[in-house]
């Protein structure tokens, strides 16, 4: 079977234990981490902002708010454009695998952030 | 049309509202998960061989279960998927995290009044279940893509 459990997996019970949440991110090391991805990625990206916390179901999450150059966001090139950065991220960062957070990816372009400045996105 | 293509176009008609207007914004970016819902239970539940009754059996997802193993197989540790096609677990593994992302916009979308939502946020999040729409039916039929639907609506199993 091609899907299996990995040698990490811990079974007890007839149910699956999680891994321990990382309750404490070093963010100096994140930081850092988050800095070598983004110089990786190209220049339809203008910034990226992450914030760690909590997603709607109460699992620790890293939230990346990615504000991109106007020109990758357009109804052509938007998914191509978003989903390489996203996937570049994803694979770098290994969210899951090395800082126990599941990671969630949102856009929005130079415009919008021009014409309304959101903390969250700096 | 299938009900969950239905949706899909709705929330595309949506998303290209003009003028745009911040709830026809958040309806498109409900519309577009539910759309994405709705479909991975039709693919799903398309083994069953009395057809009258998958839709009897689609009630019986969750979305909470749903969001869970989307996340457990984007996890290398769980999921290592090691002698399988690259393109294959890539594609997958953009589908189930398009999936937890989706259900996580919808949360925003029909809840969150705190913060705006913007034309081009909303429109990558449309965008996103389509992609998804476009994508799967290339890889469905793969054994793990088969597994992946499979855990949708088995809790706390692997295959």
């Amino acid at each position: 079977m091609s899907a299996q459990i990995g040698s990490r997996a811990m079974w007890q019970d007839n149910e699956q234990m999680s891994y321990v949440p990382v309750g404490f991110v070093h963010q100096g090391a994140l930081d850092d981490t988050v800095e070598k991805a983004k110089s990786s990625l190209g220049p339809e990206v203008w910034h990226v902002a992450y914030r760690i916390g909590e997603d709607n179901t109460g699992t620790p999450s890293i939230f990346f708010r990615i504000t991109m150059q106007d020109f990758a966001m357009t109804e052509a090139t938007i998914s191509d454009f978003t989903g390489r950065v996203a996937t570049a991220l994803f694979d770098q960062i290994r969210p899951l695998e090395n800082w126990g957070l599941r990671p969630y990816f949102n856009f929005r372009s130079v415009s919008e952030q021009q014409k309304r400045p959101d903390l969250d996105w700096v | 049309m299938a009900y969950h293509d239905e949706l899909m176009a709705h929330a595309l008609t949506l998303i290209h509202f003009s003028p745009p207007s911040e709830m026809y914004l958040r309806r498109a970016v409900s519309a577009a998960y539910y759309a994405v819902f709705h479909l991975f239970i039709f693919e799903s539940t398309q083994h069953w061989d009395n057809a009258a009754l998958r839709t009897v059996l689609g009630r019986g997802y969750d979305h909470g279960l749903m969001r869970a193993t989307s996340n457990r197989v984007l996890d290398s540790r769980e999921f290592p998927y090691k002698n399988e096609d690259p393109k294959v677990v890539a594609a997958l593994k953009d589908i189930a995290q398009g999936f937890s992302q989706l259900q996580q916009d919808r949360h925003f979308a029909d809840y969150n009044l705190t913060q705006s939502l913007d034309p081009g946020n909303a429109l990558s999040q449309v965008k996103l279940a389509e992609k998804i729409f476009l994508t799967l039916p290339l890889i469905k039929h793969e054994q793990i893509v088969q597994e992946y639907f499979t855990l949708l609506l088995v809790k706390n199993r692997a295959v």
